[in-house]
């Protein structure tokens, strides 16, 4: 190791020479440089204890202090949030440069965000970027550390001092709300919700949308997310069983009794924010009419509308889609098809409750509309005179899909007409109580520094341009935007699990990549392309199981299978380290060898190994149960001794006088 | 060894011109840099690209469901491929930066008839590090 190589004793000069000065050590690459921090950190841990220094505020102008402090070795990048955004940053990072380390957090244990938790189940296509990600997660260089929420099991400002940068990519949490009465009964839904439910969220394992009760449904918003909803209630089950649909949505859809789903907007086609490409699926849809009122499109085609329309080429090749739906309007009384149908110029007044159950909506009631204003600028105002009666839709389930809100954290500011976080080039901006401008090491980067908008691709320039913000920011070692209290990224998730008041089982990389197989196996089984795990419990069940297999073949130790068992085990994985004192367990050898020499764990030793983590007080249970063991073996012994004398005593006949047989 | 007969030599040229090298160029959007990729008749412009590792993304694998393979090409060489489909348009108009010539690189089958044509990726696939900062799609 270069270290004791340049502090070597020194030797007493035959003549006095001037003193060179000191050879800087070599630059070790990165592998060594791992190992070697490692290797420090682990004798750190071990040293006794100092006395406790008062804690330093940092201003971030004082970094020359602690400049020695600093290792600029490897760039240690956390980001939170595995969705696009999340992982097209890390893309660039790694690809633009060497040293760069990062570590991925994520709320839920499996990685992807919206693409496996949003896109829906029937546009696999759409899903492929996953690919794209798992190559990011294959990287080296990259650990993915899945089921830790930021904010509860781990603060920003932990974050902040372990890592040089921290991305912040956690998109959007939360619904916009319509402000109507009867919002929170029960039946209406927001889509996220709803898209969680058909995509098998754990959060929404609890949600159970009644499409048995009425025919009709009632979907709010004119987006793609709108579509897909109302898509995925009108598609034939033979299509969509064959998904990776979450499977209680599937067996819930194959009871379904809706025939109709209204989409319900508050102004025109040229005004709603669906994509072509969506909207032409739906005229292709077997089994689906989509159907428009021809009236209500004369009435929201007026002139300004017209001159939106004229520089825009995507509203004017959608025109031809809204003109066949027209035409399916005279069949809607005849068909025997599901019916989708666009509604322009229309908003939602009060959902109301039912008569009998007040706790569960009945319907809605909707208002007319019509567009005043410039071009580009057209609201919707309620018709009055005899066109204003109000029309009912009964119906027991209603889906707002009117948009999505960031959960902040608190302390970032957020901008007040789109509601995401202030930043400039991707680094956030005032926030944190703090007297500067910039906080510094923080950046932002997906939804929740576009707003939720835009499809996956619209994340890539904007992951670049925060990727690229941070590398300017690291190799000119500008360090108002660089936390310079970074300790380094080792031992991160060994605090963040000493510090659990409830144990999680923290999901890696090759977690994720086991447990896909596992769905898509079960898949399989069924008949479709995965069947994904729907809670979090079954899931680390599945994982847990599946470590214990592993490691059952290859232990014999009794004593071992049963401390597997019975007891709660946190398993450990490549490159994961162990809290301090701990033991690990790769084989049933390995435990002999911790029994036998009270070794805690030795981290190199984990170096691209399994195991299971014992604590520490596994290793008094196992050597005492060891002793119990030979204890009772030789209890065993004795009696078998003793009962052999009494033997040969009886045989012998007289206990009194030796015989010539003893000898 | 005896020079070869002349008949052979005429063979050797005849097989050698009979798998002429196509290529096919990407340029970014400044034509500061360009990427001069070969391919053989029958690969996709996506495939070509991304075997010579040129910054363009592909992320749904082909597949039309993106518009991160998208390319500008010059109005001469546009006419060259069939007319994009109704679905393509509709990535299309999804696309950052779209031009009248805009196709995506997925749906474009080379063949010898492409030989030598160049193509420019939109601007924002463009490493942003040492060009001038591009405004992002905030739209
Ligand atoms: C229903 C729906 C369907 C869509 N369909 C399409 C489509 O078909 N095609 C298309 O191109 N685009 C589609 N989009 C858009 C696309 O999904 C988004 O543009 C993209 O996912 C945004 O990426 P993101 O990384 O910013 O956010 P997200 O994908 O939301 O990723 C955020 C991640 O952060 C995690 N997280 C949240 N809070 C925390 C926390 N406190 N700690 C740690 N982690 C946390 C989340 O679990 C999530 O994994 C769809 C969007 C929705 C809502
Ligand atoms: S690669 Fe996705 S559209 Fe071409």
């Amino acid at each position: 190791m270069w270290r004791s190589v340049t502090r070597a004793r020194p030797v007493l000069p035959l003549c006095s020479l001037p003193s060179a000065p000191p050879v800087p050590p070599p630059r070790p690459f990165i592998s060594r440089v791992r190992r070697f921090s490692q290797l420090q950190h682990f004798q750190e841990k071990h040293q006794p204890p100092s006395e406790p220094q008062p804690r330093q505020t940092v201003l971030p102008w004082e970094d020359e202090v602690r400049e020695g402090s600093f290792r600029w070795d490897d760039y240690n990048v956390c980001i939170v949030g595995a969705g696009p955004a999340g992982f097209y940053t890390a893309k660039y990072l790694l690809k633009k440069e060497e040293m760069m380390q990062i570590d991925i957090i994520e709320k839920l244990p499996m990685p992807g965000g919206l693409v496996r938790y949003g896109v829906a189940p029937d546009h696999p296509e759409v899903k492929n970027v996953m690919n794209d990600f798992e190559e990011v997660m294959n990287n080296p260089r990259v650990r993915y550390f899945g089921n830790i929420e930021l904010q509860k099991e781990v603060g920003i400002n932990q974050l902040r001092e372990w890592y040089h940068v921290v991305v912040l990519a956690y998109g959007c949490q939360k619904d916009k709300m319509l402000g109507l009465d009867g919002e929170d009964l029960e039946g209406v839904l927001s889509a996220r919700r709803f898209v969680f439910w058909y995509n098998g969220h754990p959060e929404a394992f609890s949600v159970q949308p009644d499409l048995t009760s009425s025919e009709e449904a009632v979907v709010i918003g004119h987006g793609n997310v709108a579509l897909d909803c109302a898509r995925v209630l009108t598609r034939k089950i033979s299509e969509l069983e064959k998904t990776d649909i979450s499977d209680l949505a599937e067996s819930a859809l194959r009871q379904s009794a809706i025939r109709w789903v209204h989409v319900v907007g508050r102004r025109g086609v040229v005004q709603a924010a669906w994509t072509n490409k969506e909207l032409r699926e739906l005229t292709q849809l077997d089994g689906v009419l989509p159907i428009v009122d021809p009236a209500e499109y004369e009435a929201n085609m007026n002139d300004a509308s017209k001159k939106e329309m004229e520089g825009n080429r995507g509203k004017q090749r959608m025109m031809p889609i809204i003109e066949t739906m027209m035409k399916n309007w005279d069949r809607r009384e005849i068909t025997d098809k599901k019916i989708i149908q666009l509604r322009f110029l229309t908003s939602p007044v009060r959902i109301t409750p039912h008569a009998a159950e007040p706790w569960r909506a009945d319907g809605i009631e909707l208002r007319r509309n019509r567009l005043e204003g410039e071009p580009g600028r057209q609201r919707a105002v309620p018709l009055d005179g005899p066109d204003a009666e109000p029309e009912y839709v009964q119906s027991n389930l209603i889906i707002k899909s009117v948009g999505f809100k960031h959960d902040a954290v608190p302390g970032l500011i957020l901008s007040e007409e789109d509601g995401s976080v202030c930043h400039h080039e991707g680094r956030v901006e005032l926030a944190y109580q703090s007297p500067f401008q910039i906080i510094g090491g923080l950046y932002v980067a997906g939804w929740l520094k576009r707003g939720p908008k835009g499809v996956i691709a619209s994340n890539i320039p904007d992951a670049m341009e925060t990727a690229n913000t941070i590398l300017k920011d690291l190799w000119a070692r500008e360090r108002i935007y660089i936390s310079f209290r970074s300790k380094g990224r080792e031992g991160v998730v060994e605090k963040v699990v000493e510090d659990l008041r409830i144990p999680r089982r923290i999901v890696t990389d090759k977690d994720y990549f086991q447990t896909k197989n596992e769905e898509i196996r079960r898949g399989i089984e069924r008949g479709k392309t995965a069947s994904k795990f729907l809670r979090i419990k079954d899931m680390i069940q599945f994982l847990d199981k599946s470590y214990r297999d592993v490691l059952d073949k290859e232990q014999k130790e009794i004593s071992v299978r049963s401390l597997l068992i019975h007891g709660t085990t946190p398993l450990l994985t490549r490159n994961q380290r162990a809290p301090e004192g701990a033991l690990l367990l790769t084989s049933g050898s390995e435990l002999d060898e911790i029994i036998n020499t009270e070794r805690p764990y030795n981290p190199s030793s984990i170096d691209g190994k399994d195991g299971v983590l014992l604590p520490v007080q596994y290793r008094e249970f196992a050597i005492r149960q060891r002793s119990e063991y030979i204890g009772l073996g030789y209890m065993l012994g004795m009696c078998v001794f003793i009962y052999y004398c009494m033997y040969r005593i009886h045989v012998s006949g007289d206990p009194g006088r030796p015989d010539e047989k003893w000898i | 060894m005896p020079p070869p007969l002349p008949f052979l030599r005429r063979f050797n040229t005849l097989s050698a011109s009979s798998a002429p090298k196509l290529r096919i160029t990407f340029a970014s959007y400044d034509g500061s840099e360009s990427t001069p990729c070969p391919f053989t008749a029958g690969q996709t412009m996506l495939d070509v690209a991304l075997e010579k590792d040129v910054d363009i993304e592909g992320a749904c694998g082909g597949q039309c469901a993106c518009s991160t393979c998208h390319v500008i090409m010059k109005e001469e060489d546009y006419g060259k491929f069939p007319e994009p489909t109704e679905d393509e348009l509709d990535m299309l108009d999804l696309a950052m930066h779209r031009q009248d010539t805009s196709r995506l690189g997925c749906q474009l089958k080379l063949t010898e008839e492409h030989d030598g044509i160049e193509v420019k990726l939109p601007a924002e696939t463009i490493s942003q590090l040492d060009g001038p900062h591009v405004p992002t799609g905030k739209e």
